[in-house]
């Protein structure tokens, strides 16, 4: 009995000392995600001897865990966030104000400059830039060199061009996959090419009762509803589900990130990326000087009620150094947020060498959802409009005057909103 | 024998404080702090604390009621045809399954627990089933539909018109089960005897029906009238499971749409103020109930 208790004691406090420190860290979960913590916190913690317990969840719930956590002040040291999360986070007031500590992560110099801006609002810094969700146009080159069609294609106009020529080839009935489900960034990318926005720059006035932005809302509800080279079934559809259909020849033009490799089989990715059957490009434009796409990605941020602040902000410097980017690639296919983590041997192993080169090029030519406390109320908009997009074409009424009523609503609503955070 | 009877009381009463607790802390107290909210500007600005977010009046009524779109109206309204149609399929296919069942034939047990199925199961299990059967182009409902020529082009079941349609078969279809089983208990408690007299004095099956059958088995149809409308009102799993949570209009019951206010917009002022508008009219709706139920047992 006596050597069973020595052995206990021994044990707990070995344990005591072993992990003085424990913290708690909350990861959205994503093709890779387990595989990257089962990598990245061993190295920490023999690194530093601080224990870190992973929590994972879904997107839709995290944004859920999240207001429970700012409610109730529980919660993890570390969680990771949306970029677009980030204004109204910082406007709790329930996470750490990073300002002072800009130089231990590494400065703006260190970041690239997208993911840079999305720290936080009115000049501070609440997050830290993990990793960027660059959304790039993914396209079959080789159907694009089959016809001689633009490749890639750099305007809407050459978008809807080829899409069109595919259908009537018989080639693919419904060539462009943009989700009907979830929060497709499409729709303020769409915006973005047609030099317009949701908000004005100021922050004061919503934009979307506005000529330019019913052009580009009709773009997308025509390739839908005119055009049908949009499938209705995208409704239904998220990435997974699209990123499947382009590997199965049923999609030719898609607006996902990196990890689009990661959504069939390995092999087969690879695959089609040696024999060329995959161009990557910067999304098109209303003109061929507008291109650009949605560049979001992931922050970390601290709880303010973190009783571990210090061994929380290792953790993220852990995080965000070069080689942890570069794992963080491997296994997530994510882009690094971190300059010099493009120098990781990871970034020029084929076959992805060429992709990365592209994903890093696009990124530097994103743009991003305004970062402002207001749009965790209005982001809602965004899934919103796509269901009302998809339900007007299913019951048949998908118009120009719908398109138009639509955005004077949402106008109206966003405004409310964005007024109530004045 | 005044003695036994307040000890009785006092005993029964003891053993129901628990559940008054219960009650008091799940439901009472979060009732009332909703309408305290429903009063406040509360946005992510004072999720921290509440009590600091500022007092509006009657403001978010306002806004949730004279809403963009008409939202909350159209959501009442589509609310109000999701409870009757829920009531309507699970009454018919209640009454079809338990008389079907309650005579004798082999394989009668087995069919019955199949039946129950859809019960059993989890409903998260049987929703998520159901949405990947209604996907327009992977499920299987449009495929069997397109192959055997019924449809030409394949039906949007999640979104547009039928979005609604196909949560109420949702709704129906985890429901109907508990109508079958207690619609048939109460079935085979009827005397056999009334419907050999019946049968002496030439009655039809179709007189015997709805001069037997229903009028006494219709205490328990009221019950679960009530019940199915009740739990139908407030249902937020199946809208949510269907529509992953981002519904078209015609799917967007109010229960659903006040979550969206409240946890995905942060506007929970708003989010509590439908939710106290939608209690009173429930309120109404339970009120004007017993008051018909009181007149006809008078």
């Amino acid at each position: 009995m006596k050597k069973v208790l020595f052995v206990f004691l021994v044990i707990s406090v070995t344990g005591i000392i072993t992990f003085a420190t424990t913290i708690n860290f909350m990861m959205m979960s994503g093709s890779g995600a387990r595989e990257f913590i089962a990598e990245a916190v061993p190295l920490f913690e023999k690194e530093t001897g601080i224990k870190v317990n992973v929590e994972f969840t879904s997107w839709g719930e995290g944004w859920t865990k999240l207001m429970a956590m700012v409610a109730s002040g529980q919660g993890p040291d570390v969680t990771q966030v949306g970029t677009t999360w980030v204004g109204a986070l910082q406007a709790t007031k329930a996470f750490v104000d990073l300002t002072d500590m800009e130089d231990y992560f590494g400065g703006k110099e260190y970041f690239l400059g997208g993911p840079w801006k999305t720290r936080g609002y009115d000049g501070r810094m609440y997050a830290v830039p993990w990793f960027a969700d660059i959304r790039a146009l993914v396209y079959r080159k080789d159907l694009m060199e089959k016809y001689d069609l633009p490749n890639p294609p750099k305007t809407w106009g050459d978008l809807l061009y080829s899409a069109i020529f595919l259908k009537e080839k018989g080639e693919i009935e419904y060539p462009v996959g943009l989700r009907g489900k979830g929060n497709g960034h499409y729709v303020g990318s769409f915006l973005w090419q047609n030099n317009t926005d949701i908000i004005s720059e100021d922050g004061d006035e919503v934009l979307l009762d506005s000529e330019k932005a019913f052009e580009s809302v009709k773009f997308w509800a025509d390739m839908l509803g005119k055009y049908k080279v949009m499938s209705p079934g995208l409704a239904d559809m998220g990435h997974n589900e699209i990123c499947v259909s382009f590997f199965n020849g049923d999609v030719a033009f898609m607006y996902p990130g990196p990890w689009f490799v990661l959504k069939v089989d390995r092999k087969i990715s690879e695959e089609w990326l040696k024999s060329g059957k995959i161009g990557i490009a910067l999304q098109p434009g209303k003109n061929e000087n507008l291109r650009t796409g949605f560049v979001g990605g992931s922050d970390l941020m601290i709880s303010v009620e973190s009783k571990n602040k210090e061994a929380a902000m290792k953790w993220i410097k852990f995080l965000t150094r070069p080689e942890i980017q570069a794992l963080l690639a491997e296994k997530m296919f994510v882009a690094p947020t971190v300059k010099a983590a493009y120098e990781e041997p990871f970034f020029h192993q084929e076959p992805y060498a060429e992709m990365w080169k592209d994903f890093k090029m696009i990124g530097d030519a994103g743009s991003h959802y305004p970062i402002h406390p207001a749009w965790g109320a209005m982001e809602r908009f965004v899934p919103q409009i796509i269901v009302d997009i998809f339900s007007a074409n299913a019951n048949d009424n998908l118009n120009d005057e719908k398109i138009r009523s639509l955005l004077k609503e949402y106008d109206k609503e966003l405004q409310q909103a964005l007024d109530s955070y004045k | 024998m005044t003695s036994l009877k307040a000890r009785n009381a006092l005993f029964a009463y003891r053993l129901l404080i628990p559940a008054i607790i219960l009650t008091f802390f799940v439901h009472i107290i979060p009732t009332i702090w909703g309408v305290y909210i429903s009063f406040r500007g509360l946005n992510v600005y004072y999720i921290r604390d509440w009590t600091q977010a500022p007092f509006v009046g009657f403001a978010n009524y306002t806004r949730a009621l004279s809403n963009i779109q008409g939202v909350f109206w159209s959501s009442l309204s589509y609310t109000l045809i999701f409870v009757i149609a829920s009531v309507f399929g699970c009454f018919i296919l209640g009454i079809l399954g338990a008389v079907l069942l309650n005579g004798y034939f082999k394989g009668r047990n087995v069919i019955r627990g199949v039946l129950l199925i859809p019960y059993i199961l989890p409903g998260v299990v049987s929703l998520t089933n159901l949405r990947f059967m209604f996907l327009q182009d992977w499920g299987i409902i449009n495929s069997i539909l397109l192959k055997t020529g019924l449809v030409s082009e394949p039906i949007s079941w999640l979104t547009g018109k039928m979005a609604l349609l196909s949560i109420i078969i949702g709704n129906v279809w985890v429901r109907w089960p508990l109508w079958f089983i207690t619609i048939l208990a109460s079935l085979q408690s009827i005397p056999g005897e009334l419907y050999e007299a019946a049968t002496v004095d030439g009655a039809s099956d179709w007189q015997k029906f709805t001069r037997i059958t229903l009028p006494l088995i219709s205490p328990t149809i009221t019950v679960l009238t009530v019940l199915t409308a009740l739990w139908s009102f407030n249902n937020f799993t199946v809208p949510f499971i269907l529509t992953g949570g981002s519904p078209s209009k015609e799917a967007n019951i109010l229960s659903l749409n006040i979550w969206i206010r409240s946890f995905k917009n942060w506007d929970f002022g708003m989010g509590a103020a439908m939710s106290v508008v939608m209690m009173l009219i429930m309120l109404i709706l339970i009120l004007a109930y017993l008051r018909f139920t009181k007149l006809e047992a008078e």
